[in-house]
């Protein structure tokens, strides 16, 4: 027998922590919906409460899982073309039932018609799930806000997509230590923040697995800008 | 009334997602090992199976083989559900009608179910 990789080990953990989170998840969502009984509004505020949360360990194990196989090129993507817009107000929803923190996210120009994406949906929609967290995360302002600006780059085939936050930005000696895994600009055991430091790790890998370009530009205390690109033919051959 | 069989040994799983099944229309019956599952399978011979994969003494995938070569179980539709996303992977290689990942949205579960019946 050979030695147990750390894939295997992620793979066996997620499915040691999942099937409880199942009987959790299972029993809390007939909860809310009044399935035992009509809730008070104490009660319901309890069980919304325990459904974030539930929502949240399985995004972390997810991530977890994520991490262990982005990189493998046996994880075959699964790319189907995809209407942009859709995608990011799903991911939009998604973001809303794992975190309670209010966060303004405006796309720009929504009325213009883009070209559909060739990617992996799923893949995607945790990108902007990972970037919206970490532009909430890290944001100490009132009013937190996120302004995504989508373009069109014809000589690549791909569209080009901005997300700029109001937060407190990364110093520019970090932006290639904040994109590795497990790393944040604190130090792993003095954090602030909560968070395992996955997110842009994740975040820039997919895209690269998409073929895509990613970046970060920022201004400390005022912004960070994300931008990476999305192909609009398909790709996946290539990978 | 359509009928469904769930096979899981998580029997607190089972439970709850045989809530959620039975709220929806559906009889549902448990059983908490792939043997008695298949014995089960045989007696009923339901509209749906819903299988989990990671199973002691016989796992789903050796559930589903002596389903498909029983002829009295071989035509019954059956979905996968697992804890473990790489069996969505391993599933495509099989004859199943579908894989849900655990923990699932009831809407999702349901809607898949009602998709494999012709509902």
């Amino acid at each position: 027998m050979g030695e147990i990789t750390g894939k295997e080990i992620a793979a066996l953990i997620s499915h040691e922590l999942r099937t409880p989170l199942t009987s959790i998840k299972g029993y809390v969502d007939l909860l809310s919906k009044g399935f035992f009984d009509e809730l008070n509004d104490k009660q319901k505020n309890a069980v919304t409460i325990i459904q974030k949360e539930v929502n949240k360990l399985n995004f972390i194990i997810e991530n977890l899982v994520s991490s262990s196989s982005i990189e493998h090129p046996e994880l075959k993507l699964k790319i189907e073309a995809v209407d942009i817009i859709a995608l990011i107000n799903d991911a939009i929803e998604g973001y809303k039932k794992i975190q309670d923190d209010s966060i303004d996210i405006h796309i720009e120009n929504i009325t213009e018609n883009y070209p559909l994406v060739y990617v992996d949906r799923d893949k995607i929609k945790q990108v902007f799930i990972h970037l919206f967290d970490n532009s909430c995360k890290f944001n100490d302002k009132k009013k937190k806000e996120i302004r995504i600006k989508i373009s069109k780059i014809k000589e690549e085939d791909s569209l080009r997509i901005i997300l700029k936050d109001n937060g407190m930005g990364i110093p520019v000696t970090y932006y290639n230590t904040v994109v590795k895994k497990f790393k944040q600009i604190e130090n792993f055991l003095d954090r602030r923040h909560e968070g395992l430091g996955l997110g842009l790790y994740l975040a820039k890998t997919i895209i690269q697995r998409h073929q895509g370009k990613f970046g970060i530009n920022s201004e400390e205390n005022e912004y960070t800008k994300i931008y990476f690109s999305l192909p609009t033919v398909d790709v996946s051959s290539n990978e | 009334m359509k009928s469904i069989l769930i096979i899981d040994d998580a029997k607190v799983v089972a439970e709850v997602t045989a809530l959620m099944l039975e709220k929806n229309g559906y009889k549902v019956y448990r059983a908490y090992s792939g043997r008695t599952g298949i014995e089960m399978a045989t007696a009923l011979v339901p509209n749906l199976i819903l299988l989990d994969i990671m199973m002691p003494e016989i796992s789903g995938w050796e559930v589903l083989d002596e389903l498909r070569s029983n002829e009295k179980t071989k035509d019954i539709h059956i979905l996968f559900f697992s804890a473990k996303v790489d069996d969505e992977e391993k599933s495509k290689d099989v004859a199943v009608d579908g894989f849900i990942a655990k923990p699932f949205d009831e809407d999702v579960i349901v809607e898949k179910i009602k998709k494999i019946l012709g509902e």
